[in-house]
């Protein structure tokens, strides 16, 4: 038997080859488990930080959405953020909160450039309501009129989502990324859903702004009859 | 002995080692994959109670519906008691439900945050075991209370009960949290329906934000 043992060699090098590959591929697994692991978990305290503001009475829209934009990026991702607010007589869309993008981006798209409703990326979005993705901004044709401003900034992809409320669609929400192809299904489901949230935020503090002004209107015209 | 044996012996060595890493790594991975599963269904309710904020006219039935039909309730859950204190009352309370917002509000002195409650069926009154004793449950029961807060006032509670075999214990209180104050949103805007018509919520919300 213990002079066939060194011919078992043979059968081992490979069987530890293979097996060194498997290694190696459950390694990649679980390094991509975890960064899912990681980003889903993050996604939830982003959809909790939202919830649990979304009552604050005493945060404005300016300062709550700054805020919203700003966390996106620390908490779950992506480079810059961006909120555009459509506004309904022109049917065009003003930039109206930014998250990491340069000074002149919303001096230019709130006071210079606006953007039609139906138009460019942001534009469709709000028009059909359903998400835009650009994988690479230097090939789509859809983003031919604001290549510039992409090359200013450096960013190379870009999702759009709409801002939809229970009664009407309030904007469009820009997510910008510095890598090519970088929004996979599940991210655009994600900015979606916070899309979805914001405009339920933004509907929740006009309601309440408004039930606060008729009741103080009540209030005086009740003290003024008595 | 010779070279050769004693390399064939490092290797069936190696062989037994790396198997048992790989079937340790395998199991690992396995967890990983189930956790993923749980999270997916986690963000999937959320998205179904995003998607509730936008749909118009809804009542307490339909998030109550919503929720249980999500994949995220089905694995771990056996019944939901959506309790409001604000809108007038859709259900009745079965005594276990009243029984645990009670020893709910007993235990949190102030604000809260969501807890397990671990329900000593040998406990409860009279009436309550009768009802109890119907469905046939084991001795204890454990149920999820969240509350729902809106602007740090309580609309109502939220009341998840396992199975008799689930673990509750290990229940993300972010998610949590945030599955409460998105119910709190919802039935904040079933309750403006009932307060301003659809005439005076266009009025409020066209003005700049």
């Amino acid at each position: 038997m213990v002079e066939y043992f060194p011919y078992l060699l043979f059968l081992f090098i490979p069987i530890v080859i293979f097996q060194v590959r498997r290694l190696r591929s459950l390694l990649l697994k679980k390094r991509k488990a975890c960064i899912v692991i990681n980003k889903r978990l993050s996604e939830i305290k982003y959809l909790d930080l939202l919830t649990s503001d979304a009552a604050n009475k005493k945060r404005l829209a300016q300062d709550s959405f700054n805020l919203y934009l700003d966390r996106l990026k620390e908490i779950v991702g992506w480079d810059y953020h961006s909120m555009f607010m459509l506004d309904e007589s022109t049917q065009t869309l003003k930039a109206r909160f930014t998250g990491y993008l340069p000074d002149w981006y919303i001096e230019q798209f709130s006071k210079k450039v606006f953007v039609k409703n139906g138009d460019a990326s942001v534009g469709r979005a709000t028009a059909t309501k359903q998400p835009v993705i650009i994988n690479t901004v230097a090939n789509d044709p859809r983003f031919k009129s604001v290549s510039a401003v992409s090359k200013q900034i450096s960013y190379k992809s870009l999702t759009c989502s709409p801002v939809t409320g229970r009664l009407k669609t309030y904007g469009g929400f820009v997510t910008y990324s510095n890598f090519e192809n970088i929004f996979k299904v599940h991210d655009v489901q994600f900015l979606l859903m916070c899309g979805q949230f914001f405009g339920a935020i933004i509907e929740n503090k006009l309601i309440s702004l408004y039930l606060e002004q008729k009741q103080t209107v009540d209030t005086s015209q009740k003290t003024n009859y008595l | 002995m010779t070279t050769i044996t004693y390399l064939s012996t490092f290797s069936l060595i190696s062989v037994i080692v790396l198997e048992l890493i790989i079937y340790t790594w395998g199991k690992n991975l396995r967890k990983c994959v189930t956790y993923i599963e749980q999270l997916d269904s986690k963000l999937n309710l959320l998205n179904v109670l995003s998607s509730l904020l936008l749909s118009k006219s809804i009542s307490l039935q339909d998030i109550v519906s919503k929720i249980v039909s999500s994949k995220y309730f089905q694995m771990r859950y056996s019944a939901l008691t959506l309790v409001s204190l604000k809108i007038p009352q859709a259900y009745a309370l079965t005594p276990l439900d009243s029984y645990a917002v009670r020893k709910y509000i007993e235990k949190q002195k102030k604000f809260a945050t969501p807890q397990l409650l671990k329900i000593d069926l040998s406990k409860l009154s009279a009436e309550e075991k009768i009802v109890l004793s119907q469905n046939n449950i084991g001795k204890f029961i454990e149920v999820l209370v969240i509350p729902i807060f809106y602007q740090l006032t309580v609309m109502g509670y939220l009341i998840l009960k396992g199975g008799n075999y689930r673990d509750l214990s290990s229940e993300d209180p972010n998610f949590l949290n945030a599955v409460g104050e998105s119910v709190a949103l919802i039935m904040k805007s079933v309750e403006v329906d009932g307060i301003l018509d659809a005439k005076e919520q266009f009025r409020a919300i066209n003005v700049k934000w």
